[in-house]
């Protein structure tokens, strides 16, 4: 055989075969357009392969006219089976972009709906009837604004929209129904859509449901009012300035001040207000917490109100920051000081003539002491001299005195009544002079320099008990002391303190019973509070106050002393800014407190 | 201290003056005593100056000394007299009053020599003066050249 | 020179050429088809057939006939080959567009 003719036998096999598994398969999902013209093409071929097949075996040569035909058939068929392929992509990739957009529509995380010419539903998707609570059909076809709150507002806004006569703009907010009835708050943004020659043709929505952000927004409203509120009405003053040192905010008690409203304030500063010497001082410290970042506290300035009175504020300044960290002004806050101040000079003035007025107490006790003592010192001094010159006048007259008549007168008075009278002057001089010299010793304690240190009073009660050992024996009263609490103090004062209270424990003992003194000692709430016991006398209770007076004696008669030692106690006490009291029964006992700042 | 020296008591007071003396002489002090009334005096004694008495160069001095006068105290009379680079050989003994510690360590750090408290107590007074008059009768007074004067 | 020309033959080559164009020109489209590859080589097959055709009626008209015929023929099994492979196989090919 030909090989040419084996070919073309080739090429009718191969196309019978292509034909029959087309025919098999043709339930297969094939575009039908393809299938037909696919199959057109096998046809063909397959009737080219025939006709060439008879050609070759020179059946007839009218075959050549139809083999020329069906063979120019042939590539516009593979025109037309390429064309239709192609389409059937194009379509396919239409319906998918479509059925993605349907998807997209459908489920966007937003309602969305469309509108025609008249603004009646013509698409509305899924998210929005589930916002919504409605089926589709509730919707479809019906005028939008039927679902609105302000049915009326809407209508004009949707129908001047598609008319185009108002751009759809921002998106704005609204009230729609739910198919319970109630309102829901959304935010609806419109796109206008466009037909292909550019007329409007409806208008696209999208919708959220923005009952969350108001409530939000309610809230914040509220708490905003509420801080408002709160600044507006505190008795201090609450300001924030600028950088340049203008009022942004400024609350009622600022704006009365200055002499005007918050609003009056609103982007002045201090220089329109204060003298210019005070609000460059104010300009200044706003301008240096600006600058470093450091925060102005609790300083202590003075202002000028309306009227032109001085007051004093204590002012705190911090900057403001904004949410990068930049400082975009100071928020103050001051408080009016004005009566504390006031006070405070007021304290501070009476302080000091507290203090002048000691000095001067004390400075007189010195003095007087000192000029009343010489004196003294002349009259026992000369009574002295008197005295001796007595005795001259005794030794001159001698025996001569005995013997004449006034003599005995002269005896007498030389041996009696002068004696007597210097003695009396000589005592009251003493006397005067013990007493002086108490309040010389009394005044020296309020000058003297305390120096606090702590004390152990273990040590030091023991050394005073000793130092009165001698006494205590004689009298045969025993002292016990129990552990001691350390304490403050200076300490030969308080060695004088329980000096002198031990001494007057001695000294007031009750005669029928051996004298018992306890010294015991607790602390409290910081201070530790000393207890001198004794089974001795006691005190009656209108005399417990007086015993701390100065040259106050209980028993002047039987008992020595000057008065001064519980003076003196109270004393240093007070320097110590202790406490001292008593507690006694008449025939039990005392019980004298002290009470000392602890450690 | 011989004879001749003079024994200068600055004391305002008349009495204790009187008792001063009387205290002295009874001690046995024999020297002469010479008041000075007041501060001022007695620095213008001093100093060869003014109206009253003056000091004469060639005898010997002995101050006692009191504090609280008028016009000039005794702490500032001794003072000045222990700056003075003459007078400060001039033995001071401080007999006053006052038993201050303060004051007494003032006394000392400017100089004097001696300090007695007057007591009250007559007897205690007599004996402090007469244990001064043993001390006059034994010390040594150094003369005071006319040399230098301020 | 040989001058044999038939007018049909030039048509079919034209119209191949056009389709040609037409391929090459949606090339990325058509790689969507199942097994485009074979198709597409079937196409070239019977267009170098379509030319051998004409140009056979200038020179080497023997080879040319020759190589011509043989075109078909493979363009033909290309075509049967395609045809099981999307329609006869078992194993459904899923490409986007079928």
């Amino acid at each position: 055989m030909h090989p040419v003719a084996a070919f073309d036998l080739v090429t009718f096999l191969a196309s019978a075969v292509a034909l029959i598994v087309l025919l098999k398969g043709w339930k297969r999902a094939l575009e039908p357009r393809a299938k037909l013209v696919f199959a057109g093409l096998l046809l063909f071929t397959l009737s080219y392969g025939i006709l060439l097949l008879i050609e070759w075996s020179g059946i007839t040569k009218a075959l050549d006219r139809a083999e020329d035909i069906v063979g120019a058939l042939v590539p516009m068929w593979w025109a037309f089976v390429v064309y239709a392929f192609l389409a059937g992509i194009v379509e396919q990739q239409l319906l998918e972009r479509e059925s993605r957009f349907e998807d997209l529509f459908d489920k966007a995380p937003v309602g969305y709906h469309e509108l025609d010419t008249e603004g009646r539903i013509t698409r509305v998707n899924r998210t929005e009837l589930e916002m919504l609570g409605y089926q589709t059909e509730d919707m479809l076809g019906k005028h939008v604004w039927e679902f609105y709150f302000n049915k009326e507002i809407s209508k004009q806004a949707v129908i001047s929209k598609l008319a185009g006569t108002i751009p759809p703009g921002q998106a704005f907010e609204r009230t729609i129904k739910r198919v319970n009835g109630i309102g829901i708050p959304i935010l609806i943004q419109d796109r206008l859509l466009y037909d292909k020659e550019g007329h409007i043709r409806g208008i696209r929505s999208t919708i959220q449901n923005i009952s969350k952000r108001k409530q939000i927004e309610e809230m914040l409203a509220q708490e905003r009012k509420l801080l408002r509120t709160l600044i507006d009405n505190m008795p201090d003053n609450i300001f924030v300035k600028d950088t340049k040192s203008r009022f942004v905010v400024a609350n009622f008690a600022v704006a009365n001040l200055m002499g005007t409203t918050p609003e009056g304030l609103m982007g002045k500063s201090d220089f329109d207000f204060y003298p210019h010497e005070l609000a460059a001082k104010y300009y200044a410290d706003d301008q240096n917490v600006i600058q470093t970042g450091r925060l102005l506290f609790g300083q202590e300035e003075p202002a000028v109100d309306p009227e032109g009175n001085r007051k004093w504020y204590s002012t705190t300044k911090v900057c403001l920051r904004d949410s990068r960290g930049q400082v975009i002004g100071i928020v103050g806050i001051s408080r009016d000081i004005t009566a504390r101040k006031i006070a405070e000079k007021d304290r501070e003035r009476l302080m000091k003539t507290l203090a002048l007025k000691n000095e001067e107490l004390e400075s007189i006790l010195y003095v007087t002491s000192h000029d009343l003592r010489a004196p003294l010192v002349n009259i026992q001094g000369f009574s002295k001299e008197l005295s001796h010159c007595c005795d001259q006048i005794h030794s001159a007259l001698g025996d001569k005195i005995k013997t004449s008549d006034i003599g005995a007168e002269l005896l007498a008075v030389l041996n009696k009544d002068i004696p007597e009278a210097l003695g009396f002057i000589v005592t009251s001089a003493s006397k005067m002079d013990s007493l002086l010299s108490g309040l010389l010793r009394l005044s020296r304690l309020g000058q003297a320099a305390l120096n606090i240190e702590q004390l152990d009073m273990n040590a030091m009660l023991t050394d005073v008990t000793k130092s009165m050992e001698f006494q205590a024996k004689e009298i045969g009263a025993t002292v016990n002391i129990e552990s001691l609490p350390a304490c403050l103090g200076d300490a030969s004062q308080i060695n004088q303190i329980f000096s002198n209270i031990l001494d007057n424990a001695l000294k007031y003992l009750d005669e029928s019973r051996p004298g018992v003194i306890r010294i015991h000692a607790k602390t409290e709430n910081g201070h530790s509070i000393y207890c001198v016991e004794d089974n001795g006398t006691g005190i009656a209770p209108e005399h417990q106050n007086k015993i701390f007076e100065i040259f106050h004696r209980l028993e002047p008669d039987r008992k020595s002393g000057e008065g001064l030692g519980l003076t003196i106690v109270r004393r240093i006490i007070d320097r110590h800014n202790g406490k001292v009291w008593v507690e006694s029964e008449p025939g039990k006992g005392s019980k004298f407190f002290v009470s000392l700042p602890g450690v | 201290m011989k004879k001749e020296g003079i024994i200068l008591i600055a004391e305002d007071d008349e009495g204790h003056f009187e008792l001063i003396k009387r205290s002295l002489q009874r001690a046995g002090v024999c020297n002469q005593i010479l008041r000075l009334a007041d501060g001022q005096e007695t620095l213008d004694f001093l100093l060869v100056r003014g109206d009253g008495p003056k000091r004469e160069p060639d005898k010997e001095y002995l101050l006692l000394l009191d504090i609280r006068m008028p016009k000039m105290d005794g702490m500032e009379v001794l003072e000045k007299i222990k700056q003075n680079p003459d007078l400060k050989k001039i033995p001071v003994i401080m007999l006053t009053a006052t038993d201050d510690p303060r004051t007494i360590e003032r006394c000392h750090s400017l100089g004097c020599s001696v300090y007695i408290v007057k007591p009250v107590e007559y007897e205690d007074f007599a004996d402090a003066v007469r244990k001064v008059g043993l001390l006059l009768s034994v010390v040594e007074v150094p003369q005071i050249s006319d040399a230098k004067k301020t | 020179m040989n001058y044999e020309l038939f007018e049909n033959e030039v048509v079919m080559l034209l119209l191949g050429a056009s389709v040609l164009v037409f391929i090459l020109a949606n090339r990325q489209k058509l790689k969507q088809l199942p097994a485009s590859n074979i198709l597409l080589v079937a196409f070239y097959t019977m267009l170098v057939a379509w030319i051998l055709t004409v140009l056979e009626g200038f020179f080497y008209e023997w080879l040319l006939n020759f190589i011509e015929h043989l075109c078909h023929a493979i363009s033909s099994l290309f075509v049967a080959a395609w045809c099981w492979m999307v329609f006869g196989r078992k194993i459904p090919v899923e490409k986007e567009a079928l």
